[in-house]
């Protein structure tokens, strides 16, 4: 029995250091005090910057985006109308609006909000058997111009994961398996890791029950590099 | 006894994990995605079918069909042949996301062209 309260309370003082933060974090409100000046309502993604001589990455990651976005409670413009439209309109140019005005997205979209987005690595290393994504966020306020929410990460897959059951040839098999089979794939994957962990210190929007309550929560790093299994 | 250790366990598990999320997407991520990548009949059947499952079934603790959604399979609709459900599920996206209302109305009218 009284082993079993000891246990109990083991556990319990887990549960309450488990979740309990580092000391000297910043909190959200104060990395990103224009998010609550500002609360932007419904943003719109724009096509995303391409630093690499991946071409497929930017569209496999445009696609990616909605979703998390739209889980943080904001009402997020789909990608795919939203590409057509800024096609029709000859406004797909990101990098011309990431230096200059976004306001014509508050008059033909009516977004509040245009998330940017830079790809600057979107790498498979054979060798090293990993995947490395390094992308830049960069939400900016059609309304006044300015830079509401700046985030950066670096994320890092190590596929050597896959491979840690089995010896001999079935590993070798499975290596082999994985490279080919998931080219892409796993990119895709790294990528919504990224935007989950990014996205994750995003104030939440209106939708949401946090919304304008999250100012006091704890924020991790602004650059974030990351490796997952 | 075990009881008492099971119910701690599962305040252990539980107590750092996430909450509702606020919509269920059923397989959106996936399906959408690889539409994108490739416009196959099976590819399409297969988005078809998950637009109708969300709006047919809204979950997560919003019980509403996430945002972009009724809009894109009006807009689908609208570019095969299905005019009239499609404008409805435009129609329904706006009613849902007043945000949308200039976006929407926009779509509208370049899908008329």
């Amino acid at each position: 029995m009284k082993k079993m309260i000891l246990f109990c309370a083991l556990a319990s003082l887990l549960v309450l250091t488990s979740c309990a933060t580092m000391g000297h974090m910043k909190t959200v409100g104060e990395l990103y005090p224009k998010m609550y000046q500002n609360h932007p309502r419904s943003i719109v993604i724009m096509p995303p910057i391409n630093h690499t001589v991946n071409v497929e990455a930017k569209e496999y990651f445009y696609t990616s985006l909605a979703k998390p976005l739209c889980d943080k409670g904001y009402y997020v413009f789909s990608p795919f109308l939203a590409m057509d439209l800024m096609k029709s309109e000859s406004a797909y140019d990101s990098e011309l609006f990431l230096k200059g005005s976004v306001a014509p997205f508050r008059k033909v979209f009516g977004a509040d909000a245009a998330l940017f987005t830079i790809i600057k690595r979107w790498q498979k290393s054979a060798l090293l058997s990993t995947i490395t994504v390094e992308l830049d966020y960069i939400l900016k306020s059609t309304e006044t111009n300015e830079i509401l929410f700046e985030r950066s990460g670096i994320v890092t897959k190590d596929l050597n994961d896959y491979n840690s059951s089995g010896s001999g040839l079935s590993a070798l098999l499975n290596t082999v398996t994985t490279m080919v089979a998931t080219a892409l794939t796993d990119k895709v994957y790294v990528a919504r890791a990224c935007n989950q962990y990014i996205l994750e210190d995003l104030p939440a929007g209106p939708y949401s029950s946090e919304y304008q309550t999250d100012k006091d929560s704890d924020a991790s790093v602004p650059n974030l590099e990351i490796t997952i299994p | 006894m075990k009881v008492a250790v099971s119910v701690v366990m599962i305040i252990i598990l539980t107590s750092c994990g996430t909450v509702q999320p606020l919509y269920d997407w059923k397989a959106y991520e996936n399906v959408s995605y690889l539409y994108y990548k490739q416009q196959t009949p099976k590819a399409e059947a297969k988005l078809v079918k998950n637009f109708e499952s969300m709006i047919a079934k809204p979950g997560g603790s919003t019980h509403k069909v996430p945002p972009g959604i009724y809009a894109e399979y009006g807009y689908y609709l609208l570019n095969h042949n299905q005019k009239e459900k499609g404008l409805k599920m435009m129609a329904v996206e706006i009613d849902l996301y007043p945000e949308s209302k200039s976006f929407v109305e926009r779509i509208i009218k370049q899908a008329k062209k």
